[in-house]
């Protein structure tokens, strides 16, 4: 009888797990090896080895399968688990671990000297093989995510029509992004609302100090200009608002004038990962002196209507816990006076300068002219932008928008889960150690 | 774009300020610079760090004239004036002795950098200089006070500049030691022993309680505000006294009360343990505000928990230095990954519990294990990440919660990157419990915050808001 009882209930730990919500069929159905050709406890209950049809060999500590064990108890709301860490054995072990069909493996644990004595719950196999977190799997998953550089700089362009109406040509323009950093988008409406149906297919607009959307036109007189941008003078290579401590994402600028007969006004970009990994490769000492000693980034304006006092240090460098670039910040007019310790400020400045030199001097750069139905989409946290100085005849008008960097890595994410071959999105610049 | 309505409400003569705050700037100095090291490297030991802390504590603080050194740079009691300049033998760095006794060194590069010629910098303050035109070797061949700058002429491979910086420019962000010490004073949180409260008809219409509120926020990571409205739209009304509501995946505005079909644990009648909302953005919410629009008498139990997790991790470092070491390394994984909605969303953040600053002092601390995503860290991390989370999870519950019942008309607002959140079970006995909450931007709140020193109050710096700013 008990032993009838408990084959049903384990027969439907699968069925269980999906009316929960936790099987995850866009992500794991892009897993095709999760057939398990072997299951074994090792080590006196603190491993698991996992052999697979495909000769792939995982192995999981008894804690981390723990604290990922899919039962009703552990797992009863969508998206939230509720393991309670305080009642754990430090030494959990694994006391058995059985395959109960290919999609679902049943584990139970043991701990002494703590209040749970006893847990068993199941573990999806497609979720063990997602995230196996052997040296190979790592490897395949660092690949994913690594950006790559093209010696080819021309910009992709896609046909606003297509993108505003087709999820295949959303899809092309989210890899673009996310791969490329930037993206034209070709023969766009002149409204604004017109740019909004474009880009809200991405993500809502982040706003800023600077309102929802900005206009970028010059003003009448240099010193009324709140913002070097607002004036016709040339813009050095920098990076949007980034005293926010998540600085605006995608960044795009529509045109909707730019008369003929306006000389200069081009746009230029370079990318800024790109420059930091040939950096970190001639001057490791100094590219780490930009990963340790912070500066700090600010706008301080008490004559705005609402006055803004925005201050944030930090590296402008950021290494993850595997020596990866995945953030590089660079904005040289908001730089605020350096505060660090003696001994730091003139390796810093050392450093500041060889980097600046190799940014601004870098050769192989993105340049575009816009026209008016151009919508120019970047990725701010990837490329510095800048802009040539334009004459005084005529007029240019863009108008633009932000996305915050998170939720438009989501979106890739999603996309490639949905609508693509399930790969890990590449880094997108933001300060995740992924 | 919404008006804010904060600075409309303060008169600038206002300077009310309340004792309890303002004795919240603690005499005791925990420096990290007590010996002068910093524990970035990476192979500086834990131990490292906790002599560093109990060396600091031994560090006092001297009595120094200085009450602010942010950038705006108009304080009462900062002293401008210049004794006498020296410029040092080798001609790479100057020493400025000011009318107070007070001496502070500048370095030949860095006064290059901050000159204030007409060709360095913008009359808005952003820099023109091009700093690949700064050269590491510049020296000073003179420095001297004229009126209220100091003069001074440069001269490296690229020929020679004279220029000038204002002496309050050069008092405010000397680097001095001393005023670096000071600073980590300032900007350190205290944890709170009690919630502090402020009701709303004084915030709109009490001279400087709308500053005092808002210092709450940022000094106690926490404040209550009693008797608004029980109208549905007041918890955005209250957010946009101090800048525009953070729309995120959940909206704008978001109702927590239990819910037939519970989809969330927040809408049902469990026990929350304590974490942090929305923390696999690469910046999560800032403050957010709960509005108690329902809380019947017959329910039982549902009272919010707060704790300062600033202070936890601080304990944690002097207890267990070598784990608390592994939580600032071993990063781990949040995320909401849920396909199974209107707008499907994947977002995955991966980054240590704990984040250090260049001097070792924790600048964010991230925790909530709900959201944990499943580890992925080298097989040689695994276990030592998981014992120290344990512990630090054991340590946790042993805090000193805030504890609250909150009341119809009760709205709560804190610093979600400092306060961990949970609430007690209820049993709604038929009645029924309902908050009403929005979230704002961190770094807007600290802007405001600064503002309103500047504007309203002595000029200080704003406490540490978990933002990730090393300062």
């Amino acid at each position: 009888m008990s032993e009838k009882m408990s084959s049903s209930a384990t027969a439907s730990h699968l069925e269980d797990i999906k009316k929960r919500g936790f099987y995850l069929d866009d992500v794991y159905r892009h897993v095709k090896s999760f057939a398990v050709k072997d299951v074994q406890v090792v080590e006196d209950g603190k491993h698991l080895h996992i052999e697979w049809e495909d000769g792939h060999v995982s192995r999981f500590y008894s804690m981390w399968l723990r604290h990922n064990c899919h039962c009703g108890v552990c797992l009863p709301h969508t998206n939230y688990a509720l393991i309670d860490f305080t009642k754990l054995d430090a030494n959990i072990k694994i006391s058995s671990a059985k395959k109960e069909s290919d999609e679902v493996i049943v584990v139970t644990w043991t701990g002494e000297n703590s209040e749970e004595k006893h847990h068993e719950g199941p573990l999806l196999t497609r979720f063990l093989r997602h995230h196996c977190y052997s040296d190979a799997a790592e490897r395949t998953r660092s690949k994913q995510r690594a950006m790559t550089f093209h010696e080819d700089k021309t910009i992709p362009t896609l046909e606003y029509d297509s993108v505003v109406n087709s999820d295949e040509a959303l899809y092309k323009w989210l890899v673009t992004l996310s791969e490329r950093g930037i993206c034209l988008i070709k023969n766009a409406p002149p409204s604004l609302e017109d740019m909004l149906k474009a880009t809200r297919r991405i993500a809502d607009v982040q706003p800023t100090i600077y309102g929802t959307t900005f206009e970028v036109e010059s003003a009448p007189s240099e010193v009324e200009a709140s913002n070097p941008a607002y004036t016709r003078i040339g813009l050095e290579y920098h990076q949007d608002q980034i005293h926010y401590e998540s600085p605006p994402g995608i960044e795009v600028l529509h045109c909707v004038k730019f008369d003929e007969c306006i000389k200069g006004g081009e746009n230029f970009f370079v990318d800024m990962h790109e420059v930091a990994a040939k950096f970190k490769a001639e001057e490791p000492e100094d590219f780490y002196a930009l990963t340790r000693i912070p500066s700090i980034a600010d706008t301080v304006n008490y004559k705005r209507e609402n006055p803004v006092h925005i201050r944030i240090q930090r590296p402008l460098i950021t290494v993850n816990h595997k020596d990866e670039i995945v953030n590089v910040l660079w904005r040289p007019m908001l730089m605020a006076p350096l505060q660090v310790p003696e001994k730091d400020v003139q390796a810093f400045y050392k450093a500041y300068k060889k980097f600046y030199t190799l940014v601004t001097t870098y050769k192989s750069i993105y340049k575009h002219r816009l026209r008016p139905g151009d919508m120019l989409s970047f990725n701010n946290r990837r490329l510095s932008h800048g802009r040539k100085p334009y004459s005084e005849n005529g007029h240019r008008l863009l108008q633009g928008c932000y996305m915050n960097i998170s939720e438009f890595q989501s979106k890739v994410e999603a996309f490639h889960n949905k609508i693509g071959g399930g790969r890990f999105a590449v880094r997108s610049g933001a300060i995740d150690w992924q | 774009m919404k008006q804010f309505r904060l600075l409309r409400n303060l008169s600038s003569k206002s300077s009310a300020v309340s004792s309890a705050v303002s004795s919240a700037i603690s005499s005791r100095a925990v420096s990290l610079f007590a010996n002068n090291r910093t524990t970035t490297d990476s192979s500086s030991s834990s131990s490292t760090t906790q002599q560093l802390l109990h060396q600091g504590d031994a560090v006092h603080q001297k009595p120094c004239q200085l009450k602010s050194y942010s950038s705006f740079s108009d304080q009462p009691g900062t002293e401008k004036r210049v004794a006498s300049v020296t410029v040092d033998p080798g001609l790479r760095s100057c020493h400025v002795t000011w009318e107070d006794g007070f001496i502070s060194q500048f370095h030949s590069a860095w006064l290059r950098h901050n000159c204030h010629s007409e060709e360095s910098r913008h009359p808005n303050g952003q820099k023109l200089l091009k700093p690949s035109s700064v050269s590491c070797s510049l020296v000073i061949n003179s420095a001297v006070v004229k009126d209220t700058s100091l003069v001074v002429t440069w001269s490296g491979p690229n020929g020679s500049h004279t220029g000038h910086i204002p002496t309050d420019f050069l008092r405010s962000h000397n680097y001095n030691r001393q005023t670096l010490l000071d600073r980590r004073v300032q900007v350190k949180p205290e944890p709170a022993s009690e919630i502090p409260k402020v009701s709303y008809d004084d915030i709109l219409n009490k001279e400087g309680c709308l500053y005092r509120w808002i210092r709450h926020i940022n000094e106690e990571g926490i404040c209550i505000i009693e008797n608004v409205p029980p109208r549905e739209d007041m918890v955005e009304k209250v957010a946009e006294m101090i800048g525009p509501v953070m729309p995120t995946i959940y909206g704008s505005t978001f109702d927590v009360e239990k819910t037939p079909d519970e989809i969330n644990v927040a809408y049902s009648s469990l026990p929350i343990g304590l974490h942090q909302d929305l923390v696999y953005f690469e910046s999560p919410p800032g403050l957010q505000l709960l509005h108690c629009m329902e809380f019947d008498e017959c329910v039982e139990g549902g009272h919010s928990i707060f704790l300062d997790v600033f202070d936890m991790a601080d304990k944690f470092r002097v207890m267990y230095p070598d784990l608390f070491q592994t939580l600032t390394q071993v990063p781990a994984t949040f995320q909401k990954v849920h396909y199974d909605r209107n707008l499907p969303v994947h977002l995955v953040n991966q980054k240590p519990h704990i984040k250090l600053n260049h001097l070792g002092e924790v600048c964010a601390v991230y925790w909530a294990p709900p959201f944990e995503g499943p580890l992925a860290v080298d097989a040689n991390d695994v276990e030592k990440y998981y014992l120290a989370y344990e512990t630090f999870a054991k340590l946790l519950e042993k805090g000193k919660l805030l504890r609250y019942h909150l009341r119809p008309g009760d709205l709560v607002v804190f610093n979600n990157l400092r306060m961990l959140h949970g609430r007690d079970g209820f049993k709604t006995n038929g009645g029924a419990r309902r908050l009403r909450g929005c979230y704002l931007n961190i770094d807007i709140f600290k802007s405001q915050v600064q503002v309103l020193h500047n504007l309203e109050g002595d000029g200080r710096l704003a406490k540490r808001v978990g933002n990730q700013c090393w300062f």
